[in-house]
């Protein structure tokens, strides 16, 4: 035999060339090509093994039948094992099933009990979307089978594309498939392995699931493991890293379905399972939605790739990344609350998730300034008054002289603390203050109860001041310390803090769970009005701005500001409720309502020197409430108002002062002032690039100085700027967002108004394409009509001036 | 020797051990499984500091294969039963047309081959040991995917005439099927 590695490249090139060859002219252009009858020989050689290698590599052996069971032929294999077509003679005729041969890893004791706990569970499971399990048993090689009801059907993506299905006919079907999965979930039955290919659709047009439950035969114990039963394109990032699984898991694998009947595509391509959990370790979003979009695609859906764009932008898109969110807090919190926001959508109702995108004013901020306390430094007294004020809502605490003694010696002792010209190491920040105060506070307070409620009012105050994780540690201790007493005010108190701070750091199921208990355990006898008020307000807030948006959270939040008023609580508390019940009127779309609310807001807010910040917060909404409802002029002294005031509470790097100035200069340009406008934004725009530092947080400043700058026939600099946003925002923010939509129209603007149509049109399509379907407000529908008679008049003109 | 191979190395051996342990119930290894685990582990070592993914994918994908044969070679030597058998799933497959190989002898075959034409090897090794995609082995070898399936078409045409002369000699039951 010659030796290959004297002929290594000959031998390729050679192999190469025949293999792009029919078989039949192979033989005749070797001769031509290579003269060395040795070399020729071996390249046959290879050329049969790899022959063989490709003909014969799908065919694997099977027996003739497992059990009872005669098999007809494979339909498929997995992971899990491989899933025969067969029959079995009963009364008489042959009847066809479907059954499934299991490879487990480990065919153990333990294993063998789980498999026929499993099957007793899975055996329950009667639906008439999910094929049944009618029979188990072992092979004569002791592999465990799975004996189902064989469905004659179609893959779900291959039945909707040849029956040229639109996009409201496959959500509809896929309204049921979430139906299924959800009536499994009641039985304590998670699916695990949801992907298109385990949905059929009958001949009669019936929704079939199959494979409930049998991933799960594959964990051997608790031990997590990576089951060779993921499919990887389908996979849920918590599977592939081996995480805990839940019900949110289902939701991911519901979501990757949906992405597949929206869009003929996968949400992570054709990844390998180690690609997909590189991507996974590095928690890397899926592919957009309308990435991989075709004509064909379009046509199988019935509609134009145009018009599919349109659709499956928006809601549906925010509908889809909510499901594929990497962590599972943040999808839906169960398949039901995924069903339903279908059905929202089928209805033309506005779905839950698009609202997580809106923009302005974002909750995080007003909680932060919720008390008004000062930030940074300087405002010494108000620090220590602020604490002071919260202090004396405890009024337990003050009861008896003797504590108030106590109380005061304390207090004296933070003012000391807090003033650098006493102790020479100053304590700069509303933090250190307060972490400072809480580790003194068990040397002047002995009594647990007292203690307890001051460290509430200290907790409260780290809260306000936006030290979340060392508020949410406070109130834990608060709360362990409340349970041990049997204080139950206390343990509410705490319950209703932690569960606030969880939902604000994104833990929302945690968070909610907490506030609903705490909703529960404010309704007991003897509890202060003032924690009433305060679980109704967080919890009905928290609800209604994280998906799960009822009249019944409207009812509490107007239900919380009422008893505030009856029952006398101060105007801090009373505030809280009414401020939370105007914002989600806002956000409701019902400015107009929330508008007057504000305004008495301001009264209650006049007599409290230290509710600054949260009357610049009341301003900067009325302000916006009034431009983006058309009265920009009417706006413009209370942008100002809010602004001034935020500096003075805030500081020069209040970002809070900073959220008012795209709006007011919008205000301004809106009013043909566009050189102030432009003035405004240029002398904020060092103090914006500080504080926020490369994040997305108040990107209009850029959106609205861009616009600014073409009002003002300024094109390059706008432009300039509209690229700088639009590649800040570039693979931060959702690719169908309204901030990149509103890029686009801006660049668009700046490259037309230089004349170069050309490139201005491609981005004023973008825009078009986010921000029609995604208008919901009047004020937002501005920007899609400009975009929209932007385009009309890019395609109207010729384009040889480029 | 790569010096994050000697890093490496010693850890995976231990998290191998206990998995292997695991498996030992089963005659029959499970590669993807086994060996996403180990990718998986690998990758959550977050004090390792890899220059390029390439490089990692690449030494990963060694690493697997490595650790495959210690195993195979392990049990071998405990059972003289003829070894350890890898069972090939569907993106495996066309490594041979019996549903499995036997490792060691895979092994031998790719150490001849590394000889030859190192670079088919690292391919072989990202197919077949990391489960990758061709377009994934493309863009870690810094090459297209139309080479990278020439190569592989070659490398595994190569490879199963050599299984096949492998279980001629020894007289081993030969089953193309």
């Amino acid at each position: 035999m010659i030796r290959d590695e004297a002929h290594w490249h000959e031998l390729q090139r050679l192999f190469a060339l025949c293999t792009e060859l029919p078989e039949t002219e192979r033989l005749a252009a070797l001769n031509r090509a290579c003269s060395d009858p040795k070399l020729r020989e071996r390249v046959v050689a290879l050329l049969t093994a790899s022959e063989r290698l490709e003909s014969a590599a799908h065919v694997a052996p099977h027996p003739a039948s497992i059990g009872p069971y005669r098999i007809i032929r494979e339909l498929g294999a997995g992971g899990l094992g491989v899933v025969y077509l067969v029959e079995r003679l009963a009364d008489g005729s042959w009847l066809r099933f479907a059954l499934k041969l299991l490879v487990p890893s480990v065919a153990d004791e333990a294993f063998m009990e789980r498999f026929r706990r499993e099957v007793q569970t899975l055996a329950a499971l009667e639906h008439p979307n999910i094929t049944r399990l009618l029979d188990t048993g072992w092979s004569s090689e002791g592999r465990p089978y799975l004996v189902m009801e064989f469905v004659d059907g179609v893959q779900l993506d291959a039945f909707c594309d040849a029956a040229r299905m639109s996009i409201p006919s496959r959500l509809n079907l896929f309204a049921q498939i979430c139906d299924a999965v959800s009536y499994a979930h009641r039985n304590m039955i998670l699916h695990l392995d949801l992907k298109p290919s385990n949905v059929l659709v009958s001949a009669t047009g019936i929704v079939k699931l199959l494979d409930f439950g049998t991933s799960k035969f594959m964990h051997p114990g608790i031990e997590a493991t990576i089951a060779t039963a993921v499919t990887p394109a389908y996979a849920s990032p918590e599977q592939l890293l081996g995480r805990p699984v839940s019900a949110a898991s289902d939701v991911f694998g519901l979501g990757a379905i949906l992405f597949a009947l929206l869009s003929g595509g996968r949400p992570f391509g054709d990844s390998s399972l180690v690609a997909r959990i590189e991507r996974a370790t590095h928690e890397l979003d899926p592919e957009p939605l309308r990435g991989t979009l075709t004509s064909e695609t379009a046509e199988a859906r019935g509609t134009t790739l145009m018009r599919l764009r349109q659709v499956l932008g928006g809601d549906l898109e925010a509908i889809v990344s909510k499901c594929l969110c990497h962590r599972p807090q943040d999808r839906y919190a169960s398949v039901d609350a995924l069903g339903e926001e279908i059905r929202r959508y089928l209805s033309c109702e506005p779905v839950l998730a698009r609202r997580q995108t809106w923009r302005y004013r974002s909750t995080k901020f007003l909680r932060r300034h919720r008390l008004g306390l000062a930030l940074g430094s300087g405002v010494l007294a108000a620090i220590v008054a602020s604490a002071g004020f919260a202090w004396l809502q405890q009024q337990r605490a003050l009861r008896e002289a003797e504590r108030a003694v106590r109380t005061q010696t304390y207090m004296f002792r933070l003012f000391k603390m807090a003033n650098p010209e006493n102790t020479g190491k100053p304590v700069a920040t509303v933090p250190d203050f307060l972490r400072v105060g809480m580790s003194k506070l068990p040397a002047y307070i002995h009594d647990p109860a007292d203690l307890r409620s001051g460290q509430l009012a200290l907790a409260e105050s780290m809260f306000d001041s936006g030290s979340l994780d060392e508020a949410l540690a406070a109130f834990a201790t608060i709360k362990d310390s409340a349970k041990r007493a049997d204080a139950s005010a206390d343990f509410t108190e705490a319950e209703i803090f932690m569960g606030q701070i969880l939902c604000q750091q994104g833990h929302l199921p945690e968070g909610r769970k907490l506030l609903s208990d705490a909703f529960v355990d404010s309704q007991a006898q003897g509890m202060p009005w003032r924690l009433r008020v305060l679980a109704k307000v967080y919890y009905a807030w928290n609800e209604d701005n994280n998906g799960f948006r009822t009249d019944e959270n409207l009812s509490l939040l107007r239900a919380a500001v009422k008893e505030a008023e009856q029952h006398g609580l101060a105007p801090r508390d009373a505030a809280l409720a009414m401020y939370d019940l105007a914002m989600d009127l806002t956000m409701r779309g019902q400015s107009t309502n929330a508008k007057p609310i504000f305004e008495h807001l301001l009264t209650l807010y006049a007599d409290d020197p230290l509710a600054l910040c949260d009357r610049s917060a009341v301003y900067g909404w009325i302000a916006w409430i009034d431009h983006s409802n058309g009265d920009s002029a009417a706006s413009l002294p209370i942008f100002k108002k809010s602004y001034d005031g935020f500096i003075e509470c805030e500081g020069p790097d209040s970002p809070g002062a900073l959220d008012q100035l795209p709006y007011w200069a919008d205000a301004l340009t809106r009013l043909s002032r566009a050189n102030e406008a432009v003035q405004l934004l240029e002398n904020a725009m060092p103090t914006w690039r500080r504080v926020v530092g490369g994040s997305t947080d108040n990107s209009d400043m850029l959106m609205f100085l861009a616009r600014a700058y073409v009002a003002t026939a300024r094109f390059r600099d706008a432009e300039t700027t509209a690229r700088e946003l639009l590649a800040l925002l570039t693979g931060k923010v959702a690719a169908g967002d309204r901030t990149i939509g509103n890029a686009h129209l801006v660049l668009a603007e700046a490259l037309a108004g230089q004349e170069r149509n050309r490139e201005a049109l491609p981005h004023v399509d973008a825009a078009v394409s986010i921000l029609i379907p995604t208008a919901v407000s009047a004020y937002a529908h501005t920007f899609s009509d400009e975009a929209l008679s932007l385009q009309a008049r890019l395609h109207a003109m010729p384009t040889a001036t480029d | 020797m790569d010096p994050l191979f000697n890093l490496v190395y010693p850890r995976l051996r231990q998290i191998a051990g206990a998995l292997f342990r695991r498996e030992s119930a089963a005659s029959l290894l499970q590669p993807t499984g086994v060996v996403n685990e180990l990718f998986l582990k690998l990758v959550s070592q977050r004090t390792l500091q890899f220059d390029n993914r390439e490089h990692f994918f690449s030494l990963a994908a060694s690493l697997m294969r490595r650790i495959l044969v210690d195993h195979a070679r392990a049990a071998h030597s405990d059972k003289r039963d003829g070894g350890v058998r890898v069972a090939l799933d569907e993106e495996l497959v066309w490594i041979a047309t019996t549903p499995s190989v036997d490792m060691l002898d895979l092994d031998q075959a790719l150490v001849e081959l590394e000889q030859l034409d190192p670079r088919k090897v690292r391919l072989v090794e990202l197919r077949f040991f990391l489960g990758t995609t061709s377009d994934e082995a493309a863009e870690i070898l810094h090459t297209s995917k139309s080479t990278v399936d020439r190569e592989l078409r070659f490398a595994r045409g190569w490879l199963y005439d050599r299984l096949q002369t492998t279980e001629d000699l020894t007289g081993a039951r030969l089953d193309p099927r």
